[in-house]
């Protein structure tokens, strides 16, 4: 029960939180409003941080550009993504959007020369260098943003510290940012395509434009978490990428309200709390299972919070019952 | 010639085995009320689809102010100003009535993303839009449940919100699918009085569809009669009273009956 005690676990699940956050503001654009059902946005996480790695480790390139290619390949994803299977109805989309992370999961994990394969972000120790890291850069920002930010906040501050600070700083730009495209026409427009196609299309707005720019718009947020995931993991692994973090993500999405932005901060560090701290359930009934089963208790429960949450909330924390249930 | 709006020419559809629509032609003149009626599965709703692109025809071309209009995308010929209204009257639930309204404004700067950084245009053509969109609700006399979703409005509401949606869009020829069905009759009234106010005041042209002769008597300047997919009799609605293929076809039971 210790670490529950020290800060620097609560500070560690606050950045978990943050980038989990920043990955489902993504789903929030495309199925909140749009009603498309991505069940593959973790493959857009996968393209920029490995795009970044690669860029940064194997052609030496800036930092910044390559995050910024990073998140451009991500949108390109999402774009090939919608271009391709977005003709496809609801369900089918969600399939296809599944196959679509599988494949640039299973990409990675064949692709030795590219990224490493199993391995890691081509982190294979070369005798007589050192360790290839694409994280050098960001390290030294974290390290002056130390020496700005512990005169203020006190010893407190270390590099899990300034992580969560850049991370929900971030979260909190793009949220602002999607909730005022919410307030637009386009989010208008496409709210109505969530519910039917004929009318909207019959009153001149061209639903497939609408829908694939929301799929690329979340793809750009879920690429710009993808870039946080690889800083603050310092080390890829295809295995990170699994179909599982999507769903992580839609829970988030149900809990916080899928309709609204507002509940997603609170829903993701409910969630970050019980992703993180189902570790220390150490404490009967728990105390009864090893180590490596109490991590698959984490999985049932947030399965069960979802379950209990479509049955008896499905508006989420703040949404609105009627936009999820009016028939 | 050309008084000729909307020109329908030898088209046919089929789907699977059943030929739906099986070389209809027609024409709409400027500014008129025609009226398509025909017994269930004559073909008149996907007329509708075949003209506002919904479906694409096997065969045979639609001129739309002389322009083919066939092979478009429902949102172009939209944009073009056919705008239809949906049998059964089709409303977004989750959507305020109002907002139902606002979605049916053209060439709204807002539903572009690059005008996401032009909020003075978006902002601008979003009150005039709401203006615009109280306006119709005031007139369709639903002005008191602009913020309520469209999901709780009655039938007779929802087509109302239908028909005035498809006004908002600045139509040049609206297509009605059966705007009377399933409408009480102190409710035909009132869509009928919008109906004639519209009518007065834009220079509209309307194109609908009725299951009955009797229903569009009095409002109609020609009327059209489908049977089987095709074209079966056309001209003003009393001719067609006595026009005996019709009587054959579909009103054989009115003198029986009478």
């Amino acid at each position: 029960m210790n670490a529950f005690m020290q800060p620097g676990f609560w500070v560690f699940i606050l950045t978990m939180s943050g980038i989990y956050g920043i990955f489902t503001l993504g789903l929030q654009i495309q199925y909140g409003v749009g009603g498309i059902l991505n069940f593959g946005h973790v493959g857009m996480m996968a393209l920029s941080s490995y795009t970044m790695a690669i860029l940064i480790i194997t052609h030496g390139v800036n930092f910044w550009i390559a995050a910024a290619i990073g998140v451009a390949v991500a949108a390109l994803g999402g774009a090939f993504l919608g271009l391709t299977t977005l003709r496809l109805r609801g369900d089918y989309f969600a399939i296809v959007s599944i196959a679509f992370s599988e494949i640039v999961r299973y990409v990675i994990y064949n692709s030795d020369g590219l990224t490493g394969g199993v391995q890691g972000s081509l982190a294979i120790p070369v005798i007589g260098e050192n360790y290839p890291s694409y994280t050098d850069t960001w390290e030294s920002i974290m390290n002056r943003s130390r020496e700005i930010l512990t005169p203020i906040f006190g010893e407190i501050v270390d590099r899990e510290f300034v992580m969560a600070i850049i991370v929900w700083t971030t979260l909190a730009i793009l949220l602002l940012f999607v909730s005022r495209i919410e307030r637009t026409s386009w989010a208008r427009v496409l709210r109505a395509t969530r519910e039917d196609d004929e009318v909207p299309a019959a009153l001149g707005k061209n639903v497939f434009r609408f829908r694939l720019q929301a799929v690329i718009i979340g793809s750009v947020i879920g690429g710009i978490a993808g870039i946080f995931w690889g800083l603050e993991s310092t080390l890829l692994s295809p295995d990170d990428f699994l179909t599982l973090v999507t769903f992580y993500g839609w829970m988030i999405l149900i809990l916080g309200g899928a309709t609204k932005v507002k509940g997603l901060p609170i829903a993701a560090i409910f969630f970050g709390i019980l992703y993180g701290g189902s570790r220390f359930f150490t404490f009967f009934p728990f105390s009864m299972l090893d180590a490596s089963e109490r991590a698959y208790v984490r999985i049932m429960i947030i399965g069960a919070v979802l379950i209990i949450l479509m049955m008896s909330r499905p508006q989420g924390i703040f949404g609105k019952r009627q936009e999820m249930v009016l028939e | 010639m050309n008084n000729l709006i909307l020109e329908v020419k030898d088209v046919a559809v089929s789907f699977g085995g059943v030929r739906a629509v099986n070389g209809a032609t027609l024409d709409v003149e400027v500014g008129s009320v025609t009226s398509v009626i025909g017994p269930n599965g004559a073909g008149k709703t996907t007329l509708f689809n075949l003209i506002s692109g919904a479906i694409k025809p096997d065969s045979g071309t639609i001129l739309f102010q002389g322009l083919e209009i066939q092979n478009l995308f429902p949102h172009k010929i939209a944009d073009r100003g056919i705008i239809r209204t949906f049998q059964g009257a089709k409303v977004i639930k989750r959507l305020s009535v109002v907002d139902n309204l606002m979605l049916g404004g053209q060439d709204n700067p807002g539903d572009s993303l690059v005008n996401f950084f032009n909020p003075k245009a978006r902002k601008a053509y979003e009150v005039q839009c709401r203006e615009r969109a109280m306006e119709l609700l005031k007139q369709i006399g639903i002005e008191s449940l602009a913020s309520e979703y469209a999901g709780i409005l009655s039938g007779g509401q929802r087509k109302l919100l239908d028909l005035a949606r498809a006004l908002m869009a600045n139509p040049i020829l609206l297509l009605l699918d059966e705007p009377f069905a399933g409408v009480n009759p102190a409710l035909v009234d009132k869509l009928l009085e919008v109906l004639h106010a519209i009518r007065s005041k834009h220079n509209l042209t309307f194109l609908l569809i009725e299951h009955n002769l009797e229903t569009v008597m009095n409002i109609s300047d020609r009327v059209i009669v489908m049977a089987e997919g095709r074209v079966i009799a056309d001209g003003e609605p009393n001719s067609i009273y006595e026009n005996q293929v019709v009587i054959d076809a579909y009103l054989g039971t009115r003198k029986a009956s009478k």
